[in-house]
């Protein structure tokens, strides 16, 4: 018998950290790629919320079976919510993270998709409806799957406070979404945008990102 | 939520199409992060605060807003002067409002009546308590309160022994068990009543405290509001929202001599923003005054016995207009204190008083 994967990540165990990155490394990135909107950003939150989790591993709260996931997705928004400030902490580790150049295909592969950059700036455009805490909570219920108790515990804020910000969120993202229907705005390419353009389209998207 | 609610929500956030990451970046991330990360033994768990959530809790909807010190908008407090209950028919005055201070007062002063309970080191503290907290429904936009679940926690004296957790289980709700156990565990055999058992507190602090560590808190107010602001800085929404908690997390499910219980009521007073409200009912059903520290609309009430001015619960509940998860009046969370005593062994319950 082995300790729960809780246990041994509580107890710094790195075969445990490795499994954890396996199972929702791809997860983290869907939900940092659709929170940023910046696929090369993306990775960095990735790294960054492994390398915060592992400082913060005692944390972990003891004495349960609960999923470490919904304690990763926290970790992940905190990251989120202050990336420079995680990025100070582990700069010396950021600077040995290989540099991207070394799949060069990749960002470009992605980037080029001129949907999906379309795509992005309609979320960016409802994004920016919406507050930063309405965001999260967004973000953790919708993107990452998160339930009420677990984006609850993720936040750090009530149950009743996400699922007051995710009825906020819904409601004026229904009033966007109407809006845009009216308008038929989302017939044509979002401002700034030059079809066809690949870097073109990819400053877009981190130009609407700052 | 269900995965259509979800789905809806999905689809008003057009997202890139799935982007994945791949196989290749994948590897050299995890290549990365296994070799900044090192080996350093077992991470001392940080009890507290922490521990009290660590199962679905009486306190959860109360206490998770406290678990990580990131949490909330990081809006700062409003000044006191700035600051007033929008509970009706409450007595919401300034910093210092004479209502709520002189229920203090008066909660203190029965506090430190009381018999000093002198536990012997060995002995346990055991509170037992029903609560519950809101649960919410996005098709309907209602939101409705779970029934109240009883709890029974058992917390060493000093530190030294297991304590034990009994909390009955909402239907539906995950079990609790405990962790598998591996040879050299060294935790007491595992109970058939399903009662989790809770690590020992070799160092208490002041949101994983024990008795013994109450017993040696200042009794000045001041100093001891002092210490609490200094021991939870960083934490939580804001200072005074987190002193406010640190000190009703303690009186929820702790037991103290009656000089420090006495003195964290009258520290509690000297807390910016905290109001009187002159009617509550706790989850028990019982009315009383309470006092309470408003943060975004909500309500966050200790609630006392009208003549005693005994601690007898808590509750959480709406107070300003226009908030979404309900009109005025809306409860989010509810608790009732139902006995609190000093017991031989954890698991061992007092003789009910009758009357």
């Amino acid at each position: 018998m082995e300790l729960s994967q809780r246990g041994r990540i509580r107890d710094g165990d790195r075969g445990a950290f490795g499994e954890l990155f396996d199972e929702t490394a791809g997860d983290l990135y869907r939900y940092a790629v659709r929170a940023t909107g910046d696929w090369a950003a993306a990775e960095d939150v990735v790294q960054l919320t492994f390398l915060e989790a592992w400082r913060l591993r005692h944390r972990l709260r003891e004495g349960d079976e609960e999923p470490v996931r919904p304690w990763l997705f926290g970790i992940a928004a905190n990251v989120l919510r202050n990336t420079g400030r995680a990025a100070r902490r582990h700069r010396a580790a950021m600077e040995r993270l290989p540099a991207r150049e070394t799949v060069p295909d990749f960002a470009d592969e992605l980037v080029g998709r001129l949907d999906d950059s379309a795509q992005l700036a309609a979320a960016r455009r409802a994004l920016g409806r919406l507050r930063k805490a309405e965001r999260e909570v967004f973000g953790l219920c919708v993107w990452a799957g998160l339930d009420y108790a677990s984006a609850a515990g993720a936040l750090g804020v009530p149950i009743g406070t996400v699922r007051s910000r995710l009825s906020r969120a819904r409601a004026k993202l229904r009033a966007l979404a109407e809006e845009e229907l009216r308008d038929g705005r989302e017939l044509r390419p979002a401002p700034g945008q030059v079809r066809g353009g690949r870097v073109g389209a990819a400053r877009s998207i981190r130009e609407t990102n700052r | 939520m269900n995965e259509d609610e979800r789905a809806e929500l999905d689809r008003l956030v057009p997202g890139p199409a799935r982007p994945e990451l791949s196989a290749d970046r994948h590897r050299l991330l995890r290549g990365h992060l296994m070799s900044e990360i090192q080996e350093t033994g077992p991470a001392r768990a940080r009890r507290g605060r922490i521990g009290w959530v660590a199962v679905p809790a009486l306190a959860g909807g109360l206490a998770l807003a406290l678990v990580l010190s990131s949490g909330g908008e990081g809006a700062p407090a409003s000044p006191p002067q700035a600051r007033q209950s929008a509970q009706q028919g409450a007595t919401a005055l300034n910093a210092a409002p004479v209502g709520a201070a002189q229920l203090l007062s008066q909660a203190a002063d029965t506090a430190a009546g009381r018999p000093d309970p002198k536990p012997g080191k060995n002995q346990f503290v055991y509170i037992e308590s029903i609560g519950a907290y809101g649960r919410v429904g996005l098709a309907n936009g209602e939101s409705e309160m779970n029934p109240a679940v009883r709890r029974q926690i058992w917390h060493s004296v000093n530190g030294s022994q297991w304590g034990l957790l009994k909390q009955e289980r909402r239907p539906g709700e995950p079990s609790v068990d405990e962790l598998p156990r591996e040879s050299g565990d060294p935790r007491p055999a595992p109970r058939a009543d399903g009662g989790i058992w809770l690590s020992p507190i070799p160092k208490p602090v002041i949101n994983g405290p024990t008795y013994a560590y109450l017993a040696k808190l200042p009794t000045d107010p001041d100093v001891l509001l002092k210490k609490i602001y200094e021991e939870t800085k960083g934490a939580g929404p804001g200072p005074d929202e987190e002193a406010f908690v640190t000190i009703g997390d303690l009186l929820r499910e702790q037991i103290a001599p009656p000089a420090v219980s006495a003195a964290l009521y009258r520290a509690a007073a000297k807390i910016p923003g905290v109001t009187l409200v002159n009617d509550s009912v706790d989850a028990a059903g019982r009315h009383g005054t309470a006092v309470a520290l408003e943060r975004e609309g909500m309500n966050r009430e200790w609630i006392f016995d009208p003549k005693t001015h005994e601690f007898i619960g808590e509750r959480t509940v709406v107070v300003a207009e226009g908030k979404e998860i309900g009109p005025p009046g809306t409860v989010t969370a509810h608790s009732a204190i139902l006995a609190r005593a000093i017991v031989d062994q954890a698991g061992e319950e007092p003789r009910r008083k009758d009357g």
